[in-house]
């Protein structure tokens, strides 16, 4: 019993997270750095298949 | 380019409070304003070109450049979005760098609506090249002098430490400026596909 209530104590920090959030928080937010990666991966995708579709309209019209 | 993607993750960081690993967007997010403020630098350059030399490859590459230019705003403004959400709080503050990114943003979207609003060649070259010049002054003033008058949260600003203090230690730098000119290649690189791709379509 004394030895849950240490470890709930320890867990006390996070439970605001552990609500809201938990994973974007936790491991010293790094999942922030891998949201922001695939933004811009999806970012650059979505730009160059614009391009794409322009190309492939040129090559249509030959 | 790839040796700033792995190592902007593999690299040792200094201890901070609250930001903890997410200093590491540091590599993404702000790589993104700088290669911005390159493209549209490119455009503005080839917009004064085209007005002295009068030369429609000039004006098509200063759209494609600024459309490049676009696309990293737009990448800088979101994965700001989510850095600031989980730092400061909140998607969106009433930061002077916020809003006057996004008022450039507006700006430069203008510029192609004007394009747009446009038929003949010459006069619309022209007309947006002028509009550029206003633009990339605009843009200079929003994001580089304005957000240095007051109170920001970015650092750099108004009352908050700067870059170089205590947040851009040298292990840091090894990785950014590397981050900074590959992003800005990729983006010249892109453009020039664009620009290529407007000569065929004209």
């Amino acid at each position: 019993m004394r030895k849950n209530i240490a470890s709930l104590a320890a867990l006390a920090p996070f439970s605001a997270f552990a609500q809201t959030d938990n994973i974007m928080y936790s491991e010293g937010k790094i999942y922030v750095v891998i949201a922001v990666v695939a933004i811009i991966f999806i970012g650059l995708a979505v730009f160059l298949m614009g391009m794409d579709k322009r190309i492939k309209k040129l090559e249509n019209e030959k | 380019m790839l040796y700033s993607l792995v190592y902007g993750l593999l690299t040792s960081i200094p201890d901070l409070p609250i930001l903890e690993q997410s200093i590491r967007n540091l590599f993404y997010h702000v790589s993104m304003w700088f290669a911005m403020v390159a493209m549209m630098g490119g455009s503005f350059g080839y917009a004064i070109s085209f007005l002295s030399k009068e030369d429609l490859h000039k004006d098509h590459r200063s759209v494609a450049l600024a459309q490049t230019g676009m696309l990293f705003a737009t990448l800088g403004l979101t994965t700001g979005m989510i850095w600031a959400k989980y730092t400061w709080g909140a998607w969106w503050t009433n930061d002077p760098k916020l809003n006057g990114s996004a008022v450039t943003m507006l700006i430069y979207l203008a510029y192609f609506v004007l394009r747009n609003a446009m038929n003949d060649g010459r006069k619309r070259a022209r007309i947006s090249a002028v509009y550029n010049i206003f633009a990339f002054i605009m843009m200079i003033v929003f994001i580089g002098i304005l957000p240095r008058m007051t109170d920001s949260l970015h650092p750099g600003n108004g009352g908050n430490p700067g870059f170089n203090s205590y947040d851009l230690d040298n292990r840091l730098r090894l990785v950014f400026y590397p981050a900074v000119i590959g992003w800005i290649l990729v983006g010249t690189w892109i453009a020039s596909l664009r620009y290529r791709l407007r000569k065929l379509e004209s």
